[in-house]
């Protein structure tokens, strides 16, 4: 079994959210340990798909999408400490953005090539969503925050980057794929997708910890 | 072909990179603000400090001079009536030929009275005391609750005595003054220990009460809590500090340290 240098990042990040349970239960943000169950599970069979008798590992990122995004979701939620008919908005437009990727999964891209659409949807989302968290983190409080010490900050920082770089990248993916679009035959995604991967897990893993010194403090 | 490669994958790089400053971009545009808004919040702070303080000084000028109106009132008026009260007496004793321990029962009673409010007038004048030094007048206020019977104050002056500047003075006697009132109202104390310390830089005073004690911290923030409120903040007033130390059933320690310049 192979294992890629990005995935002791997320190895990692699991097992500090384990460690941190007590402080990521305080923060609200439990709903990280199976999320981050799932993307362990999902990156290890992904690499390596063919033990698993795959032709691909599209399936395996489609069935991500789809067992991720409600947590994903969830999390954002959370941390947008929505109040009375924000609240309605924010699930309808959750509970539409599931459906709409349910549907692509079964009805419109199918289950073989990558969802890009459904990729896209959630990426602007959750940018939408980290975007509003980081405003509403910085009016909300009248005092002045020290965002180095804010686990929310940190979470909703890396997803925006993320979001924002993986956005393109992915959501042209089939566009890099048949056209061959490479920088010293490596994939742009390949080339990409890694480096942000390992950040996105730093940036979890130093706001849990944040969130067990909150705890203590 | 590998120029339109080179071509598409620049776009994309450029469109990320764009991406990626606008998001950095947005985080900065975040962080000034939260700086803004601190800075903002620390002016907010210093102002209602200032304004705290400003509003405290008034009261407590009013406070001084109401306090020297009653003094002015107690000699010059409430004095006078029973200094003729005493004299008229004295005639009725003469003119009458009373004999008996009635009219001069009311004579003491009276004498007595005009005491208690010469000592009363004395502690809320100002202006008598900036004329002594602070141990005097809190041994002077001791006299007067002592003499009630009700408590028993002791005190002691460490140290060698320094001068403290009047204001300071003045603030420090009320402080201790409001501790007395304290104790006599709600302490159920039987003694009370005064301990005044001339230390290098502050003047350190102690008063220690064997009453039934209670929980500073609960009572601060109770709206009855203004007496002990108005100790804490006339300290801060003269860049002083005060302390109350206490516990249910074990007393209380009321510490103040008042600088000398």
């Amino acid at each position: 079994m192979h294992i890629a240098w990005f995935e002791y990042f997320q190895i990692a990040c699991l097992l500090t959210a384990l460690y941190c349970y007590r402080g990521l239960r305080a923060c609200s943000l439990l709903a990280f340990i199976p999320l981050l169950f799932i993307v362990n599970i999902t990156e290890l069979s992904g690499i390596n798909y063919r033990m698993l008798g795959l032709q691909s590992n599209y399936s395996i990122y489609n069935l991500f999408l789809l067992a991720s995004t409600p947590f994903y979701f969830y999390i954002a939620g959370k941390m947008l400490f929505l109040t009375g008919r924000e609240t309605i908005v924010f699930h309808t437009v959750c509970v539409l953005c599931l459906i709409l990727v349910f549907v692509n999964f079964f009805f419109i891209q199918g289950q073989s090539p990558f969802n890009t659409y459904s990729f896209v949807l959630i990426e602007i989302m959750m940018i939408v969503f980290s975007g509003l968290s980081l405003v509403r983190l910085t009016l909300l409080d009248q005092r002045e925050l020290n965002f180095i010490r804010e686990p929310f900050f940190w979470i909703n920082t890396v997803n925006l980057l993320f979001g924002l770089i993986a956005l393109v990248v992915l959501g042209l993916q089939e566009y890099i794929l048949t056209n061959h679009i490479e920088i010293n035959n490596k994939r742009l995604y390949n080339l990409i997708l890694p480096s942000l991967n390992a950040i996105v897990y730093a940036g979890y893993s130093y706001a849990f910890i944040l969130c067990r010194k909150q705890k203590t403090r | 072909m590998q120029e339109t490669k080179d071509q598409v994958i620049f776009t994309i790089v450029a469109v990320i990179l764009i991406l990626l400053f606008l998001g950095v971009l947005f985080l900065v545009m975040l962080f000034y603000y939260n700086n803004k808004k601190g800075q903002m919040s620390k002016e907010q702070q210093l102002m209602r400090a200032t304004f705290d303080k400003q509003l405290l000084e008034n009261k407590l000028e009013i406070q001084e001079e109401t306090f020297n109106t009653i003094s002015q009132e107690i000699h010059d008026n409430v004095g006078q009536i029973l200094s003729l009260a005493k004299v008229q007496l004295g005639i009725l004793e003469q003119r009458q030929n009373i004999e008996g321990d009635l009219v001069s029962n009311a004579k003491e009673s009276i004498s007595q009275a005009m005491t208690e409010l010469r000592d009363i007038a004395k502690s809320l004048s100002s202006e008598r005391l900036q004329s002594l030094s602070l141990p005097e007048s809190i041994a002077q206020e001791i006299r007067r609750i002592n003499r009630s019977g009700f408590i028993k104050i002791t005190a002691e002056v460490n140290g060698i005595e320094k001068n403290v500047p009047d204001q300071q003075k003045l603030i420090a006697f009320r402080m201790v003054q409001e501790g007395f009132q304290n104790i006599i109202k709600h302490a159920n104390a039987t003694e009370v220990k005064v301990s005044m310390h001339y230390l290098e830089e502050w003047l350190y005073i102690s008063i220690f009460d064997n009453g039934t004690g209670f929980n500073p911290e609960e009572e601060l923030k109770k709206r009855g809590g203004l007496g002990l409120q108005n100790i804490l903040r006339r300290a801060e007033l003269v860049g002083g500090k005060a302390n109350i130390s206490s516990k249910p059933g074990e007393g209380t320690t009321l510490e103040i340290q008042i600088a000398y310049a």
